[in-house]
């Protein structure tokens, strides 16, 4: 099982955190990895004091980098990786 | 949807809301479903509060934007720390301060108007008196000597509720808000008759987060009792952690460790000769850091407000939980934006409702009894000399006292206050400062009128037994909570 939490604190939400959620939903019935993937919500894991972009972990390991714009593409790699 | 609101502005506001919050359980509020809740909401057949369809919809579409957690303005920049803004696209302009003669004006024989006059503004027209708005000063001398009442003196409502002049208007009259100076305090939304002043919400991601299943804890003011017909607090608080979250808490208790740390503070405020003022109202605490400085540094009681001391006691427990205030207050919003808070979200009473009728949750019908209640010295933070109360209670029971309190209802003699003080010519050992009349229960987004709310505290209350400060702090233990608002003190 690959988790992976998503910020939905104030500074990533403004910035589309919550369209990220919807990606990823769209992501996994696309892939089919219902029973491989789960998402959580979570509150501020500091991404936006350490410019890390929106705030996102894969099982506990805190990425960077990532945008709304960039989310879908960055997590199908990670998560491909991490089921791998 | 029934009406809950005596007023179409708040109705309309709190109708968005609702349809808002019933979209977001269901998933993600995307730009799709907010043009559509527009067509929806408002029709080619009404409600018309505006010239037309189109900007009706502009309106909402702005209103949307704030209940979303953005800001009403597209183009503005994004700042959480600025709670009331105003919607541009549905301020009147209204007349700013204007003399006006009504038909009131009987073209009298004495004309005091123009004798009072220092400016030669009025003179007499063919039907009544004439103001030559070049020349007038808007000083109202004339409206004052008038014995026919016949001149009126018009002021926005927004800026003549404003306590600290934070409000000021373009060319066109659109209102705008000046924060450096605005403390977020919300009295010009309630002022404002066309609903064009609104507060930030941040509805939506909450329930993202709580549709997530993120373990999170809400802990509610003490003024959200009585503020809902045929339910106990039991039964509100059994309701709330029915929306998503893993437990609700009173901050009451977070309130009873406030008094108390209060006391000592006093202490040593009295051992210096000077008075202390409260620091529970966000507002009011605003009012002194940005208007009074120096009393700021010398008079403001250092503790953190009771949402910050019981958001810190959850957190160091459990830091993986998130913390939603639930509250009637827009200023505390604010607060929990600012750095070093344990606060992630703050929703008003308006906005539980929403989420409330979203769910189809009907307090009535829960059943729930109250387990371990903090004091009703605590509880009593929610009303204007309440809090004054709680502290004069904390040194009684350390067998010290007596204390002199004097209470501040409202913005307006928040100031007056703060002014005798400046001028060394306040005489209490408290000034307790409640930013709202009445106090929280008088709260911007309160659901319930004061006098119900009151009657229905005292009647719950009665049957709960008398505890001390002391007594509830043994239950809720803040001895490892830093209590003071600058965490390095």
């Amino acid at each position: 099982m690959v988790n992976v939490e998503i910020c939905i604190g104030s500074a990533c939400y403004v910035k589309g955190s919550s369209e990220v959620v919807n990606d990823l939903n769209e992501l996994i019935k696309e892939e089919g990895w219902q029973d491989k993937v789960s998402i959580k919500g979570s509150f501020c894991m500091k991404a936006c004091q350490n410019k890390l972009g929106l705030g996102i972990r894969i099982n506990g390991r805190q990425l960077s980098g990532v945008t709304a714009q960039n989310a879908r593409q960055i997590l199908k790699q990670e998560i491909s990786q991490a089921l791998a | 949807m029934g009406s809950m609101f005596s007023n179409d502005s708040r109705q309309f506001k709190f109708d968005v809301l609702t349809e808002l919050a019933a979209e977001a359980y269901q998933g993600e509020v995307d730009e799709a479903k907010v043009q559509l809740m527009a067509k929806n909401m408002v029709s080619l057949d009404g409600p018309r509060f505006r010239c037309c369809v189109y900007k009706e919809r502009e309106v909402l579409r702005q209103r949307v934007r704030l209940a979303c957690g953005e800001m009403a303005d597209d183009a503005a920049e994004y700042n959480p720390h600025q709670i009331i803004q105003v919607i541009d696209a549905a301020c009147d302009g209204c007349t700013i301060r204007k003399i006006r003669v009504t038909d009131n004006c009987r073209k009298c024989m004495a004309k005091a108007c123009m004798a009072s006059c220092r400016f030669g503004a009025i003179s007499m027209g063919s039907d009544r008196a004439q103001i030559d708005y070049a020349k007038c000063k808007e000083c109202t001398m004339c409206a004052k000597a008038c014995p026919y009442n016949a001149i009126v003196v018009t002021e926005r409502p927004c800026s003549a509720h404003c306590p600290v002049n934070a409000i000021t208007w373009d060319k066109n009259g659109i209102a705008s808000i000046d924060e450096q100076r605005c403390i977020n305090c919300g009295q010009c939304m309630l002022a404002c008759p066309f609903g064009a002043i609104e507060d930030i919400s941040w509805v939506v991601p909450v329930i993202t987060l709580l549709r997530l299943h993120t373990p999170t804890y809400a802990i509610v003011a003490p003024s959200i009792q009585g503020q809902f017909e045929n339910a106990t607090l039991a039964q509100i608080m059994k309701g709330i952690e029915m929306l998503g979250f893993e437990k609700c808490y009173e901050v009451a208790a977070g309130a009873d460790a406030v008094a108390a740390g209060e006391y000592e503070e006093l202490k040593k405020h009295m051992a210096a000769g000077k008075p202390m003022t409260t620091s529970c109202c966000t507002a009011f605490v605003n009012m002194m850091r940005i208007h009074y400085p120096k009393l700021y540094q010398e008079n403001t009681s250092t503790l953190v407000t009771p949402m910050m001391a019981l958001a810190r006691k959850l957190k160091q427990e459990h830091p993986d939980h998130g913390v939603v205030f639930i509250g009637p207050c827009l200023a505390k919003k604010q607060e929990a934006m600012e750095n070093s808070t344990d606060v992630d979200y703050v929703l008003t009473f308006e906005e539980l409702l929403a989420m409330l009728i979203a769910k189809k949750i009907d307090f009535a019908a829960i059943d729930a009894k109250t387990e371990d209640a903090p004091s009703n010295y605590g509880r009593g933070f929610a009303m204007t000399g309440g809090v004054a109360a709680a502290v004069q209670e904390a040194a009684k029971e350390h067998g010290d006292g007596p204390v002199s309190a004097c209470y501040a209802d409202g913005v307006m003699e928040c100031k007056k206050q703060l002014m005798l003080m400046q001028a060394g010519r306040f005489d209490s050992n408290i000034l307790e400062g409640m930013g709202c009349t009445g106090g929280c229960i008088g709260g911007p987004a309160c659901i319930s009128p004061i006098p119900q709310v009151k009657a229905r505290m005292a009647m719950e209350n009665k049957t709960v037994d008398a505890k001390s400060i002391q007594d509830s702090l043994k239950v809720y233990d803040f001895s490892s909570v830093d209590m003071f608002r600058d965490k390095e003190q």
